[in-house]
């Protein structure tokens, strides 16, 4: 029971530190700032300064590349948006004006292409020739268990449900609305809080929350045979 | 616990299960909880569907995309102004991008059809496309008056705003306008003139309307060159011989006046050819089918103060609607029309008179007015390009 208790994350989930922690600190003077700082980075490649703004890409390039993997539903196609979100943002770094952190600002970029991609996409569906997603088997998480993550090596059996789970669980995220898909995206793939999500969506906190319970739920109704079986 | 109550609990166990609540709320959630193991098990399938998304495979960005990527930062950074794509780049793209060249294209569209309008204006049936399409070449804002038009004592001052109209190239069974008669008076005596006996029919000047002769005698072809005296035309005033000199002062005050009028009249503030009179040893020689070329003279300083000089050359759509309306309601439309008058909403005035005197005077001159006035001026052009100078009249 979790009664008289405070919620703890999940066990076994290792929470990645929160953007939040990387976002613009107005009181800390730019001098102050650390090398890697993202919106002091963002400031010199403002100036025109090309090697900061490659190693912002450098910093963000995976998570915007899994966070457009994760709302359009393809990899190859999430290389590009990808690309192209940075290139869009290097474009716009004139117009920057630095009120959400660039972490933020990018994410909306990248969430914006991929929303647009993904209903691009949805007027002229494609059908895959392999029966999951391309680089499905190569990833060393799939073989982890949903909600069992232990520290042993999973049985062969256990990888296999695990893999179907998985399974499921991504044809249920396909079918949500590209603004819950990125909702569910951003807070339980790459761990945004609520008002980083808002800003990102650019929509009030309250929506986020609401939101975001409607496809968790919408969630749990189609995976409630599989969650049914554990 | 109602359903409400329940449902405003539940929309917080994603925000319970997220660490988004404040200390009340969490205490509140924990406590049904606490005590609604359905609510328990929601909470479980929540976060199990939470930890599944937690452990789905994540993607990492090839060594290629970093690759594409320096190179198009190089390649842009090198060549300037190149799109996020490597492509040029393209313009701004604007929120109302659209509406603005849909408000460009109906404005050119709007500006197009006004011109095109009003090159077309001499298209109207106005008196400028009368003159346009005369057979022979009429200059500027010539006027044609035939010498049949004048071959009568009380005809002595041409209607040109009848004399243009082409409908009017009537016989002789037609009536003589009286109007023509009241109006075109003017205070040269007319024993002094000759004339020349119009046509029986006039034909092949569709352009000029002929005023037919008023009586049989008038029409006939044999009384060319006689004087004006000899013609039969009554004015009423000198029917019986005796009374023939008061009649001549009656008719010469009463011609004072007419013309009195007319220089005061605003609507005959227009040029006027001044009256002149004929010598005696000069009689008006003019072939009967031959045109007099009658060039609209500059109007006087009076005249543009009277309203003339204050129109504006282009007629504006409000004046040009007014014409359209005028000229339909007419029977004889004026001269002024397309020459840049003023609007008219009734019947419009009548400001070209002239007078016999002048038409015989400028009849050797018409030639050489013809061959200075370009033919290919517009017909409608104003009435302040005259193609000859205005003749001054003399003080009477």
């Amino acid at each position: 029971m979790m009664n008289g208790r405070k919620i703890q994350p999940p066990v076994g989930t290792r929470r990645r530190p929160r953007a939040s922690n990387m976002m613009k600190d107005t009181t800390i003077p730019a001098a102050a700032r650390r090398a890697d700082d993202p919106d002091l980075l963002a400031e010199q490649a403002r100036d025109g300064d090309m090697g900061a703004f490659s190693r912002l890409a450098t910093l963000y390039l995976d998570r915007i590349v899994n966070t457009c993997w994760r709302i359009c539903g393809h990899r190859e196609d999430a290389q590009d948006l990808a690309q192209e979100a940075f290139l869009h943002a290097l474009q716009g770094l004139a117009t920057f004006q630095g009120r959400s952190g660039f972490y933020t600002w990018l994410f909306r970029i990248a969430v914006n292409l991929s929303i647009a991609h993904r209903r691009k996409q949805a007027r002229r569906p494609r059908l895959a020739l392999q029966g999951q997603e391309p680089g499905w088997d190569q990833d060393h998480q799939a073989a982890k268990l949903v909600g069992r993550p232990s520290g042993r090596t999973p049985l062969p059996v256990e990888a296999l449900q695990a893999k179907e789970a998985q399974r499921i669980l991504l044809a249920a995220l396909e079918q949500l609305d590209p603004e819950q898909r990125a909702m569910v995206v951003l807070r339980d793939i790459e761990d945004l809080d609520y008002q980083q999500i808002a800003e990102v969506l650019e929509v009030p906190i309250g929506t986020v929350k609401s939101r975001l319970h409607r496809a968790r739920l919408e969630l749990r109704a189609r995976l409630k045979p599989t969650l049914g079986e554990e | 616990m109602n359903a409400r109550a329940r449902e405003e609990l539940e929309a917080q166990l994603s925000a319970y299960l997220d660490g988004e609540l404040t200390a009340e709320q969490c205490a509140r959630v924990e406590n049904w909880l606490a005590q609604d193991p359905a609510a328990e098990a929601l909470l479980a399938d929540l976060r199990a569907v939470r930890m599944g998304l937690q452990a789905l495979p994540r993607a990492q960005a090839s060594s290629d995309l970093i690759e594409n990527m320096r190179a198009r930062l190089e390649r842009r950074a090198l060549l300037g102004d190149q799109g996020p794509a490597g492509e040029p780049a393209r313009a701004p793209s604007l929120p109302g991008r659209r509406w603005v060249a849909a408000a460009a294209v109906i404005a050119l569209t709007v500006v197009a059809g006004y011109v095109t309008w009003s090159f077309r204006e001499p298209e109207l049936p106005l008196a400028g496309e009368r003159l346009a399409s005369a057979p022979e070449p009429v200059g500027g804002t010539a006027f044609r008056v035939l010498p049949s038009e004048i071959a009568g004592p009380d005809r002595d001052t041409a209607d040109v705003d009848q004399a243009i109209s082409p409908s009017q190239t009537h016989t002789p069974a037609q009536p003589l306008p009286q109007r023509a008669v009241e109006r075109g008076r003017r205070g040269t005596p007319l024993d002094d003139m000759k004339l020349i006996e119009p046509p029986p029919t006039v034909t092949g000047y569709p352009h000029a309307a002929v005023e037919p002769p008023a009586t049989p005698a008038e029409a006939s072809p044999s009384v060319a060159g006689r004087p004006m005296a000899a013609a039969p035309v009554s004015d009423g005033l000198a029917d019986r011989p005796e009374e023939e000199g008061t009649a001549t002062r009656a008719r010469a005050d009463r011609d004072e006046s007419l013309v009195t009028a007319m220089r005061t009249a605003p609507e005959f503030a227009g040029p006027t050819v001044p009256c002149e009179q004929v010598p005696e040893g000069q009689p008006a020689t003019l072939d009967r089918d031959e045109p007099v070329d009658v060039t609209a003279p500059e109007p006087p300083a009076a005249a543009k103060q009277a309203g003339l000089a204050a129109v504006p050359e282009r007629p504006t759509l409000p004046v040009l609607a007014n014409r359209a309306v005028s000229t339909f309601g007419r029977s004889s439309p004026s001269p002024e029309y397309g020459m840049g008058a003023a609007s008219a909403p009734g019947p419009l005035p009548l400001v070209r008179r002239y007078q016999v005197a002048d038409l015989f005077k400028d009849a050797a001159a018409a030639p050489a007015a013809a061959a200075t006035s370009p033919a290919t001026q517009p017909a409608n052009a104003p009435a302040s390009q005259p193609t000859t100078q205005p003749v001054s009249r003399p003080a009477s």
